[in-house]
């Protein structure tokens, strides 16, 4: 028997095995882990073609469809791996941030199973989770390490200092990077989801046909801000078009993300430079972006930092990635209860 | 054998326990939405005080709509999971008809109705079939005259109207966290009309109160789940987890909106 990942399915045998749910946006997604950093299963059903006939992720619409698909795909999960759910050692799920309706359907399942087959419980961050993803592309990756974690809902630069322990050394103060990318693609025509469609347009752009400001914020911050660059494509797409002339689609979305990647890989360099630190993984959605993957790679090259990015298929929302997180949270006796909660908005 | 009913469609929590003889457990929550919190835990409580192993559960019952949405969401999914982890099948009890059970030696109409918000209710009616035996199965021992449904108040009055008249009925029973809003006009309806009218508020627990007419609850309750949803066992009516759905009785409000721009074009 083969698995989806082409390697021989590793019955139980002695290991220790972590079932984990993902259900914080629009990805519904179970995973099966082998002493938390080998994965069996990692199974991830996307709603993103239901979604961009909205143009983004409409809450009610993602809580429905999670609820439709999370047992199928528990199901999934459990035959690819080769196990069934008596040999589950954990169950991980994703307890916050996110969207609530999305994240309780995550939630009530994991704990009806925990309940069910009597198997201890762990809520994980979903940041955390993003972070992990590293620990399962990089088996030899330990803390501590700086983190860059760029998605539609974060934007974050984490000093890791151990599995379960970190520090936020910088955020954004209002809009994600990912969300930028969505509203900047809105305004330009091209629609959701942004990142993908900017990343590729962009290509054939030129990055500097338009300055857009790059927002630093104080000397020392490394905290973000991505609201004003939004306004500032508006404003030029309108007065380009009060002023009757066409915009370059292309231009603008080489510019706009230059302008944006600029401020990220020079933070990022900064808070390196701070912590005298060698070793940057970056972590969610949006790091799967061509161009950011590019400049954050001969940045780190030329400072002799080494740079660890995991596959695209572990940068989105996924389970594995939770499951890793809630391994090393049992290993150190977090361990949650029947009463756990889904929360929007919970800090790291 | 045992079935676990869960509620989680109202501003109450409560689940129950029931035996094949209806012996029923219930526990309710306090009044507030805090359901994800709680239901596990109470589900865990309730079959150790009764000394019941849930592995041993039977089916579970679960109130699947209308209600609030998340509500719905939180007692779909938990009951779905435990049926498919417990390798049992899950009962899809129908929301409002649950209500018949609140009142089982009522004879006149149950009518609960839920605040549905857009000035809507989610509202049906019942009455209990005197004709039908004991042993009868639930659809032939309990008529649903108002098809259960989103309405706007005014409509799902004119059904009731119509109901009420085609079975020759004269009195109803309202039910539902419907009532504070729409209650008073309801009764302005009835008393224009020349129908009796209980609102089910003022008879819970009331000692002057004929037992036929006391209902256990006003609101949405797992033991009535419980009642309902072994009848529906003792019928046959079982679903695997993944046939389980819930009934919202709505569209989501943005595939409404598109649905509505696509026709505009």
């Amino acid at each position: 028997m083969a698995s989806h990942y082409g390697k021989v399915i590793k019955m139980k045998d002695g290991k220790f095995l972590t079932m984990a749910i993902e259900s914080s946006c629009d990805e519904t997604s179970v995973a099966v882990l082998a002493d938390g950093r080998t994965i069996l299963s990692n199974v991830i059903s996307s709603q993103i073609e239901i979604h961009t006939q909205f143009g983004g992720v409409v809450p009610e619409i993602a809580s429905r469809h999670h609820l439709n698909n999370i047992n199928a795909v528990t199901e999934q999960a459990l035959s690819d791996a080769g196990v069934t759910m008596d040999d589950i050692d954990l169950i991980g799920v994703t307890a916050g941030p996110g969207l609530i309706g999305a994240l309780l359907i995550g939630v009530a399942t994991a704990k009806a199973y925990a309940l069910a087959k009597k198997k201890p419980l762990v809520g994980v961050h979903h940041i955390q989770g993003h972070i992990s993803a590293n620990y399962l592309q990089y088996p030899e990756l330990e803390p501590p390490f700086l983190a860059l974690v760029l998605s539609g809902g974060h934007t974050n630069i984490i000093y890791v200092t151990d599995y379960n322990k970190c520090e936020v050394l910088g955020q954004t103060r209002d809009d994600a990077i990912g969300e930028a990318y969505d509203k900047v693609a809105r305004v330009i025509g091209l629609g959701y989801p942004g990142g993908p469609k900017i990343d590729k347009i962009a290509k054939e752009g030129n990055p500097h046909a338009i300055e857009f400001k790059r927002v630093m914020l104080e000397k020392d911050s490394l905290d973000f801000s991505f609201s004003g660059i939004k306004t500032g494509v508006l404003n030029y797409v309108n007065t380009e078009r009060q002023a009757g002339r066409e915009i370059n689609v292309a231009d603008v979305a080489a510019s706009f993300q230059q302008a944006v990647l600029d401020v990220v890989v020079t933070k990022a360099m900064k808070a390196a430079a701070d912590r005298d630190e060698h070793r940057l993984v970056l972590a969610g959605g949006v790091a799967s972006n061509s161009a950011l993957r590019a400049q954050l790679a001969a940045a780190c090259a030329k400072r002799g930092i080494a740079l660890y990015v995991p596959d695209p298929v572990l940068c989105t929302d996924n389970a594995a990635m939770i499951g890793c997180a809630a391994y090393y949270m049992y290993k150190a006796g977090e361990v949650s209860d029947l009463t756990l909660d889904a929360v929007a908005s919970v800090p790291l | 054998m045992y079935l676990l009913a869960i509620e989680t469609t109202g501003p109450q929590l409560s689940v129950a326990v029931i035996n094949s003889k209806c012996e029923i457990v219930e526990f309710t929550g306090e009044p507030g939405y805090n359901h994800l919190t709680n239901l596990a835990p109470m589900i865990d409580e309730i079959t150790r005080a009764n000394d019941l192993d849930l592995s041993a559960v039977s089916a579970i019952a679960v109130s699947a709509g209308p209600g609030s949405f998340t509500g719905i969401r939180i007692g779909v999914s938990t009951a779905r999971a435990l049926a498919q982890s417990l390798n049992v099948k899950a009962i899809q009890v129908p929301t409002l008809m649950t209500f018949a059970y609140h009142v089982p030696d009522y004879r006149g109409v149950i009518c609960p109705i839920f605040d549905a918000r857009r000035s809507q209710v989610y509202g049906g009616a019942f009455f209990w079939n005197d004709e039908a035996g004991e042993d009868a199965p639930a659809s032939e021992r309990i008529f649903e005259i108002v098809r259960s449904n989103a309405y706007a108040l005014e409509d799902y009055l004119k059904m009731l109207n119509q109901a009420l008249k085609m079975s020759g009925k004269n009195e109803f029973m309202l039910f539902g966290d419907g009532v504070a809003p729409y209650g008073p006009k309801v009764a302005e309806w009835a008393n224009e009309n020349g129908y009796n009218f209980y609102d089910a508020r003022l008879l819970l627990g009331n000692p002057e109160v004929n037992a036929a007419l006391r209902p256990s609850s006003n609101l949405q309750a797992a033991s009535s789940v419980a009642r309902l949803g072994l009848d529906m066992y003792k019928e046959g009516c079982l679903l695997e987890y993944g046939q389980l759905e819930p009934i919202y009785m709505r569209q989501a409000e943005a595939e409404r909106k598109l649905k509505e721009k696509k026709e505009a074009q």
